[in-house]
């Protein structure tokens, strides 16, 4: 008993200290990247040696293939990782969220309708969807809106993988709502004359936080993945930014002959990635009562 | 003396897994073996070439074999790139440069033995200008006054062909064009025996025939493409016996091939930072110019370049080439113009731009950009390829460093050629592009004229839309001049207009060829025309008796 207790803890401990250290890093970066004492956009190798140079003293992971020092890139990069993975979470959170509900609460057609939108956005795997709409918009730089940004290419990325990332929510939205739906509390609620949207965002949605909090985490370690995966490609961040993707891409001609240039992003990736799926599965252990009396 | 027992291991080992790998090869045709040692010659090809064709042959795969079977009326040297006698021993040119008459050698002989008469000039002049031929360089043979009637079927013959008697063949141009030697040396002149190439079964696509030094044997798709010397070449028979290009797609393993011993020459030398290979076969590369340049275009219709050479110029000064070809990525030259070293009109004496962030500076202010302010945004364009990021960053960071932004867009090739070229009537959309320029024949002309001249706008070459009229003048000028000095100096003349005054281009390097030799090879003549066009005719093997 004591150790079932124990292991969700374990994974959520883990999970919580390595998305504490990147959540701080990201808000930190600018101050750590004057600590270290070279910019991410510094061609700082020396003039004289082929980039990218290996880890010595000065440079303590070493340049990449234009002599940048790579820790201070990969410090940047987690803002770039950060933001890719909140803000397109929190776009689908807040649109996912809303169709839930609304498929949830008033069922039906509006459910039905709803519901194959969601379909339709699961029938094509969410990699290519995202390549073709990027691949759509080919210039974020001069698109409406986006062009305001400071990074265009980043909030596109966002901008689609928030807009992949709805579909999970509302189905999971709308089945926590049909759940609750039919429970007393609610239907005293609606008894007592409350109006559809007050029942929905007082009672119905506090009671599905548990499941939404866990989706989100998750998500955000799936968005780092994925904007790491685009910028990979070349359709996500656009040089001279330091995304990890890009930075991978970038070393993976020297992986034999130099592999510190790809294999440092590509370890901050895992880690990162690793910390929010240990901590959504976490959370998902600690307030999924069932779990404990299964394990016990 | 330590390292001998090895190396006699390594020959060994090397002459077995040559026997292994192509028991065939070991004894096919050529001078009886035990008398003398067999003067073979192995080179790497990339893949099979899409055709043995020489009407046809477009690409450096198909040359490399060609070049070694065929020959036109006149030739390039090697070395200096200037037009001599080939299957025509001498040629007279009218005052009005409009009138060619071509004196054909005596005793040139084709690969099965008849000799080479003035009508197998017209035959295979013909051959190449006909429609149903479809050669895409047909364009090599345009200037003759009537290529044109013929190849639309609006005449049966080309009015400016002659055929004088047996061993003269008179061309008439339409219109003055001193490149037009140079023209006569390119594959789709080659001069080949109509009994041959009038087979309707194309057997001819298989087993090429011509009056080149080397002779075609067999063709073993995907593996090997044999050549023996011709005995009966009018240049003399060449030293090799046999010449064999071997087909190997995957660069490791060609690199294998080459330290194993199963080639002598590869077109691919290992990358600058793979330490252990470079020591090992360093000393073997031979680098050597190319013709072709590399820039960045500026698109002069577009903003902010449009009318503002202070800016370009500015971007100029603050690119550090030098870094960028000598320490980045090793391989290039570094360029201060357009005409890449090798070609008569090269100008070693042009400034350029040295790299000079404070002297960027000030013409960025000069050109209404102080600081960068007021900069518009500027996308600098190139096809995805690691190298075309790495360079496209380097020029990013070097253009931040005088205050300019630039963005990176990064596009599949035919998006790229579509949003680079434009139309002869509206400009493309990229505002600043990275572009490599190969000449298509040896004549400084092929260079400047699609890049330059004002006719020319779009996918011609002139990208940029640059108009000079003084540059179009010298440009048109040196085109009726047959005297190569006056027509090098007219074109150094537009280049330093080009260059110096309009900065035309963000000028970035000139292209190297870059080659492993063993060696036990000698007789390398190094060329501008690229590692396949180096004269096999002239290589000899010096290997110690083993």
């Amino acid at each position: 008993m004591r150790l079932a207790f124990l292991r969700p803890r374990l994974s959520l401990m883990i999970g919580a200290l390595l998305v504490a250290a990147f959540v701080l890093c990201a808000a930190l970066a600018p101050w750590l990247v004057l600590l270290v004492g070279y910019g991410p956009f510094d061609q700082v190798a020396p003039r004289s040696i082929t980039p990218p140079t290996p880890p010595d003293s000065t440079h303590i992971l070493g340049t990449d293939t234009l002599g940048r020092d790579l820790l201070s890139r990969l410090i940047s990069g987690t803002r770039i990782s950060l933001e890719a993975g909140l803000l397109a979470e929190a776009i689908a959170l807040v649109l996912g969220t809303i169709v839930g509900a609304f498929a949830g609460y008033f069922g039906g057609r509006t459910d039905a309708l709803l519901m194959r939108c969601t379909d339709l956005v699961f029938a094509f795997p969410e990699p290519l969807l995202a390549l073709a709409i990027i691949a759509a918009v080919p210039d974020p730089e001069t698109a409406p809106l986006l062009r305001h940004l400071p990074h265009p290419s980043i909030g596109m990325v966002f901008l689609v993988l928030g807009l992949l990332g709805w579909a999970k929510i509302a189905r999971l939205v709308r089945g926590e709502v049909l759940r609750i739906r039919g429970r007393e509390f609610a239907q005293a609620a609606q008894a007592i004359g409350a109006n559809g949207a007050r029942v929905v965002v007082r009672h119905l949605l506090p009671n599905a936080l548990g499941p939404l909090i866990v989706a989100g985490t998750l998500g955000i370690g799936g968005n780092i993945l994925l904007e790491a995966w685009l910028s990979f490609l070349g359709v996500g961040a656009r040089p001279p930014l330091p995304s990890w993707g890009t930075m991978v891409t970038e070393g993976q001609a020297y992986i034999l002959s130099k592999p510190w240039v790809c294999v440092a992003p590509g370890l901050a990736i895992l880690v990162v990635v690793l910390g929010f799926n240990l901590l959504g599965d976490g959370i998902r252990d600690l307030l999924d009562p069932r779990r404990g009396v299964i394990a016990a | 003396m330590g390292y001998r027992p090895l190396r006699v291991v390594r020959l060994l080992l090397g002459l077995a897994l040559a026997a292994a790998v192509a028991p065939d090869l070991a004894c096919g045709p050529g001078p009886a073996r035990g008398t003398k040692i067999e003067q073979v010659f192995r080179f790497r090809l990339r893949e099979d070439p899409p055709t043995l064709d020489p009407a046809l042959s477009t690409d450096n795969l198909s040359g490399a074999v060609l070049c070694n079977l065929f020959r036109g009326l006149v030739e390039i040297d090697p070395e200096t790139l200037a037009v001599r006698p080939a299957v025509a021993a001498s040629w007279t040119i009218s005052p009005d440069r409009l009138t060619y008459v071509f004196h054909l050698r005596d005793g040139v002989t084709f690969h099965n033995g008849r000799a080479v008469g003035a009508r197998d000039v017209e035959y295979s002049f013909m051959r190449t200008l006909r429609k149903e031929t479809n050669a895409p360089w047909r364009w090599a043979l345009d200037p003759i006054e009537g290529a044109r009637n013929f190849t639309e079927g609006k005449s049966a013959a080309i009015k400016g062909l002659k055929v004088v008697d047996d061993s003269t063949v008179e061309l008439r141009l339409a219109k003055p064009f001193a490149p037009f030697l140079g023209l006569l040396s390119l594959l789709p002149a080659s001069i080949v025996p109509r009994e041959v190439y009038d087979d309707p079964s194309k057997a001819y696509q298989r087993a090429p025939v011509g009056c080149g030094p080397f002779r075609f044997a067999r063709w073993e798709q995907s593996n090997f493409i044999e050549l023996l010397a011709f005995d009966g070449y009018y240049g003399g028979r060449p030293t090799l016996d046999r010449v064999v290009a071997r087909i190997i797609e995957n660069r490791a393993s060609a690199t294998q091939e080459y330290r194993a011993g199963g080639l002598d020459s590869l077109d691919e030398v290992p990358p600058p930072d793979d330490k252990a290979l470079q020591e090992e076969l360093g000393s073997q590369i031979l680098y050597y110019p190319y013709l072709a340049t590399g820039y960045l275009g500026f698109n002069h219709a577009l903003a902010p370049f449009k009318g503002n050479a202070k800016l370009r110029q500015a971007f100029n000064y603050a690119v550090d080439k030098k870094y960028l070809w000598e320490v980045l990525m090793p391989g290039y030259l570094p360029a201060h113009g357009i005409i890449p070293p090798g070609l008569p009109g090269y100008d070693p004496d042009l400034p350029g731009y040295p790299c000079d962030p404070a002297r960027a500076k000030r013409l960025l202010a000069e050109a209404g950009y102080p600081e960068g302010r007021g900069l518009p945004p500027i996308a600098l364009w190139v096809n995805t390829s690691e190298d075309n990021r790495r360079i496209a960053e380097a020029v990013q960071a070097d253009l931040k460093k005088i205050g300019a932004a630039i963005t990176i867009k990064e596009v599949d090739w035919s998006a790229y050629l579509k949003a680079v070229e434009g139309t002869p009537d509206t400009p493309g959309q990229a505002q600043m592009f990275r572009f490599g320029w190969f000449l298509d024949y040896p004549d400084t002309d092929a260079i400047l004229r699609p890049l330059l001249h004002s006719s020319n706008f779009g996918p011609a070459g002139n990208h940029i839309r640059y108009r000079n009229p003084r540059v179009d003048d010298l440009l048109d000028r040196a085109l009726s001049l047959t005297d190569e000095a006056q027509r090098a100096d007219l074109y150094r003349q537009a280049e330093r207009i080009a260059v110096m005054e309009d900065a035309v281009w963000l000028f970035l390097d000139y292209y190297q060829s870059s080659t492993l030799f063993k060696p036990y090879v000698k007789g390398v003549v190094p060329t501008p025309l690229g590692e396949f066009r180096i004269p096999l005719e002239r290589l000899r093997i010096e290997k110690g008796p083993s």
